[in-house]
Parts: C-alpha cells; structure tokens; sequence
C-alpha cells in the first residue's frame, strides 16, 4: 500500500512513484560521491524514460545536483580532498568556455544540424574517454597484481619524464598546487577548463564525466582530490544553470529535484565513503564502464530504427 | 395506488426534472436534450494526485446509438520528427501542431463507421479522422511524410486518446421507455489543467436526435498550484529559493552523515 504512493509533481505536470524517485536518485547520488561526476548524463535520461518531461528533466536534475554537490563537496572537503585553488582556475575556464559554447550551439541550431552534432559529440567524447578510462586503468590494476605476486622483487626501471611531463613543464607561469601535489603552469587548467565549458555547453550537460579524466590524466592530479574538486566546480555549474532555466523556462520542478536531492545527498555521502575503500584503478574502471554504458545506449539510439518517428520537442 | 397511476406519475415527474437539466449547455438546437450528470463534478489537482476515474451517466430512450465523448482544451504542441541521414537516426524536423484538443477520450456503443456515415461523424467532431480535418501544421519543410497516425500514437502512449467501443453499461429504469447509460473514463496523472467538455450525443438510424453536454473543470490546488504559479510568474525568486533549498538540504544531510560517523 505505501509503495503505491504517488506524488504529483507540478511543473512536470504528472505524477510518479515516490519510491521509484527515492531509488533514482539514492543510485545517482552514490555514483556522484563515488566519482565525483554529477550524475546527469544519467539521471536525465531516466527521468524522461518515467515520463518527467525532458525539458523539466533536465532542468530539475541541475538543482538536485546542486544539492548533492554541496553535499558530496562538504564530505571531501572533511576528508581533505577538495582542491580549491585548482578548482577555482578550471571554473573560470569553465564558465569562460561555457559562455562561447552557447553560441557556437546557436549557430549550429541556425544551420539547422545541431542534434546531429550534439549526438555525434557525445558518442565520440564518451567513447573515447571511456574507452581510455577502462584499458588504461585495467592494465594499472594487472600491474598491481603482478607487483604483489612479484612481491617487488624487481626495481622499478626510471623511464625518464614523457614528452607530455616535459611539454607541460616548460610552460610559462608555473604554479603550485599543494593539495594535489603538483606544480604546472597557470595556463593548463584554464585552457583545459575552457575546452571541458564548450563540450559541456555543446552536450548540454554539467561536464563532471569529462573533467574526471581530463584532471586524472591530462593534470596529473591523484584521483582522490580529483573526485572532491570535480564536485566542487559542478556544483557552481549546477546553481547557474538550474537560476537560468528556473528564470527563462520556468522548467525546474523543486518537489522532483527536493524528492531526488534528499536521496542523491544520502547517496553522495555513502559514495564518498565507499571511494575512501576502492583504490583508484578500481574507480577508474567502474567509471569507465558506466560511461561505455552511457555511449552504447546512445549508439544504439542512433543506428536503430525508433518505435515512433515523433517525439515531443526537448528530448534528447 | 394502482401500478400503472404510479409509474406515469414516476414518468411525468423525470420529464419534469428532464425540462429543468442544468447539465446541459451549448446545445444544437435540432437535437433534443438529455439528462446527464458526471462524478466527480469537478477535479482538483492536489499533492498526492494519481489520474482520476470519472463516471458519465446520461438518460436516454430505446434504441438510440450512444456516443460518449471527453476532450481537454485546445493545446499547440511542438515536436520533432526523426528520420534516416547518413545511416543514423536523428531529428530532422521540427512540427507545430494546432487546433487538436488535448486530450480525447471516445466510448461508443457500436463502432462509429457503423452508427453514422463519416461526414456526419467530422460534422460532430467524432472519430480520430475529424480531429486529423481540424488540425493545422507548421511544418519546418514543405514536403514531408504524413505525420497524423504517429501523433495519434504518441498521444495514446500517454492515455491522452483514446477511442473504445462497447464501454458503455445500459440499465433498464424500470420506467419505460427511459434507460440510462453509464460509462467511465480514466483521465491519466498527465492531464492539462483547464475546462473539459464532455458530451453524450445519441443517434437513431445514422442522425443525431440527442445531445447531453457537461463542462468540467480540472485546476490544481493547495500547494501545486502555489508552486506552478510562483515557478510561473516569479521565476527568478523560484530559482534562487530552489538553489538556495538544494543547498541547505545537501549541507544538512552532510553535516548529519558527519556528526553520525563521528568526525
């Protein structure tokens, strides 16, 4: 009887299963504390597939996210892995990025193949990185084996630093990170930060499933203090997005984002547990096989026939 | 009392009720008028709102064809239309769809082709091939394929039309020649707010001889509509409490997970 429970949701205009959006959001909330992603890549498209509106979906998940980010924010903060300073140059590059995004997205619209674009942007960036993501954090997680069994007989052979170490090293303006240990130049992350705003503003999405890897493997940070400062900038990206569409759409339905926040924030807190346990190949890979997930559903949207040529206009 | 003095007196007093109807309104004046009276009289959107079943009851003499008829305020829709390029499947054009009711839901005793010919049908608005002659499209290219069954699909997908025959429940007064019909409709959670009409309309050999009409208000109350009117015309206020809210809610439950684990 009480697992029939609907709620009506009034800017989505229907109503839904309260525990089915509890469940939602408790699982988006794990994975976001978990990786440090925000989780609409996600939660958006299940939120269409119960019938929320995809305009509302979209819209409303931005302001649960703002929740679970402050949420999962605060707990890496606590366990001390949230770099500020870093966090702060790739929002400025973010928003900078970002600003530019939405126009390009404009003129692509007025050129008539925008979706076709979007849609080819997120399979290919999905794609890659998830495809990267996973090969490369398997072999790191052989090579731990190996190491154990081994039992470190061996020294480990110095390679020398990569063409990319030294690349990034004679950079002008270097600076030092202290939280993430590391020293660069200024310029990376601002440029990076810019890059992940257009992509972001392109796919319609926070960017955290981009910044992930592009922190982890382009910045060199520990994954530890990728995944709170990852948080960190989202939840910034989430505020501003979620008073814009609130203000221009009207599209923000607070009783679903309230519903899904309380169990995405429970969620992002067993998750930044959770990733205090699982070491960084281990994420690294359960990542990458979600955004594989993600690409795969999205192909296959692409490449097989729809049930119904007609669809409400804001979908996907 | 003898029977027969009891059952004229029954029936002289139902005509009487019948010449007072007040459900009845925006009558043709060529049809006669039948009594109808629908349950609930109204529909209030509230917070734990899940779709509602409405119950349409109507009077009406021997041997007439029944025709029970629901539909929402005009509504103009905006979709997409997907199609083939390069070997994938995106959208390729954008379709503005006017003067189609939001909602349409049809109960008919018998199927309609068989109790009138389809101009009478369009002429009454019955049938999906009368909403298809009403309809307008804007259309972002000018030669493009028929679109009208996959809207139809799209707007049964939602439980927002429907067309059913043989729903219809005929009881015997006990009082002849009056029957009364009942039939019920299921309006989904996704039902636009506004003023709904619901008509009864009766045909003897193919024409129309009856017409019941019921106006049908659904609105939201309490807390939705304070929220669906505050999102709506403050929007900015609405954003920044939402963010504002997400973010205290989000701290909140951090602070508790971190005082329970003893940080």
């Amino acid at each position: 009887m009480l697992m029939d429970l609907f709620l009506y949701l009034p800017i989505a205009g229907t109503s839904i299963n309260l525990f089915l959006l509890l469940g939602l959001g408790g699982i988006v909330g794990l994975l976001s504390g978990l990786f440090g992603v925000g989780g609409g890549f996600l939660l958006t498209p299940l939120l269409i597939m119960i019938g929320i509106p995809p305009t509302v979906a979209a819209a409303s998940d931005s302001n649960q996210i703002v929740a679970a980010s402050a949420s999962g924010t605060f707990a890496h903060y606590r366990l001390g892995n949230v770099d500020f300073k870093m966090g702060t140059v790739l929002l400025i590059g973010g928003i900078v990025g970002g600003t530019f995004g939405v126009y390009l997205v404009k003129i692509l619209r007025a050129m008539g193949n925008a979706d076709f674009v979007i849609k080819v942007t997120y399979v290919a960036m999905l794609g890659i990185i998830g495809s990267y993501m996973f090969l490369e954090s398997l072999s790191g997680l052989r090579r731990a084996m190996r190491k154990d069994e081994e039992e470190m007989a061996e020294e480990p052979v110095s390679k020398g630093p990569s063409l990319y170490a030294r690349m990034i090293s004679a950079m002008p303006l270097q600076v030092n990170f202290p939280r993430s240990g590391i020293r660069i130049s200024l310029f990376l992350p601002m440029i990076l930060g810019i890059f992940v705003g257009i992509l972001a503003s392109i796919m319609g999405v926070g960017g955290g499933f981009i910044m992930v890897p592009v922190m982890v493997y382009l910045l060199r940070m520990p994954m530890h203090v990728v995944v709170g400062t990852s948080l960190f900038q989202i939840f910034f990206t989430c505020v501003n997005v979620t008073i814009m569409q609130a203000h221009l759409n009207h599209t923000v339905d607070f009783l679903l984002a309230l519903t899904l926040l309380v169990a995405s924030s429970t969620g992002a807190q067993i998750g930044a547990r959770l990733s205090k346990r699982l070491n960084a190949d281990q994420l690294k890979v359960l990542l990458a096989g979600i955004v594989l997930l993600v690409m795969l559903k999205m192909l296959a949207s692409l490449v097989l026939a729809p049930s119904l040529l007609l669809s409400y206009k804001g979908g996907h | 009392m003898p029977r027969w003095f009891a059952s004229v007196i029954l029936l002289f007093l139902l005509l009487l009720f019948f010449s007072f109807s007040t459900g009845s309104e925006d009558l043709d004046p060529s049809l006669s008028n039948l009594k109808m009276d629908v349950e609930p009289s109204d529909i209030k959107i509230g917070l734990f709102y899940h779709g509602a079943k409405v119950a349409v009851t109507a009077f009406t003499s021997k041997g007439l064809d029944v025709v029970i008829r629901c539909e929402g305020p005009e509504q103009e829709m905006k979709l997409m239309r997907k199609g083939r390029v390069g070997g994938m499947w995106m959208n390729v054009e954008e379709i503005l769809v006017e003067k189609l009711p939001a909602v349409y839901l049809l109960r008919s005793s018998a199927p309609l082709e068989e109790i009138a010919d389809q101009e009478t049908l369009e002429e009454h608005g019955l049938g999906y091939a009368a909403l298809q002659a009403r309809m307008k499209l804007h259309r972002s290219k000018e030669k493009s394929l028929p679109i009208f069954d996959d809207l139809i699909q799209l707007k049964e997908k939602d439980r927002l039309y429907e067309i059913s025959q043989g729903n219809i429940q005929v009881s015997d007064l006990e009082v002849w020649p009056i029957f009364q019909i009942k039939s019920f409709f299921d309006l989904p959670p996704k039902v636009p707010i506004g003023t709904y009409r619901i008509d009864v309309l009766g045909f003897k050999k193919g024409a129309p001889v009856a017409l019941g009409t019921y106006t049908l208000e659904i609105a939201k109350v309490g807390f939705v509509s304070f929220f669906s009117s505050l999102a709506a015309n403050r929007g900015l206020l609405y954003g920044c409490v939402a963010v504002i809210l997400a973010m205290l809610c989000g701290l909140g439950i951090g602070i508790l997970f971190s005082s329970r684990s003893g940080h």
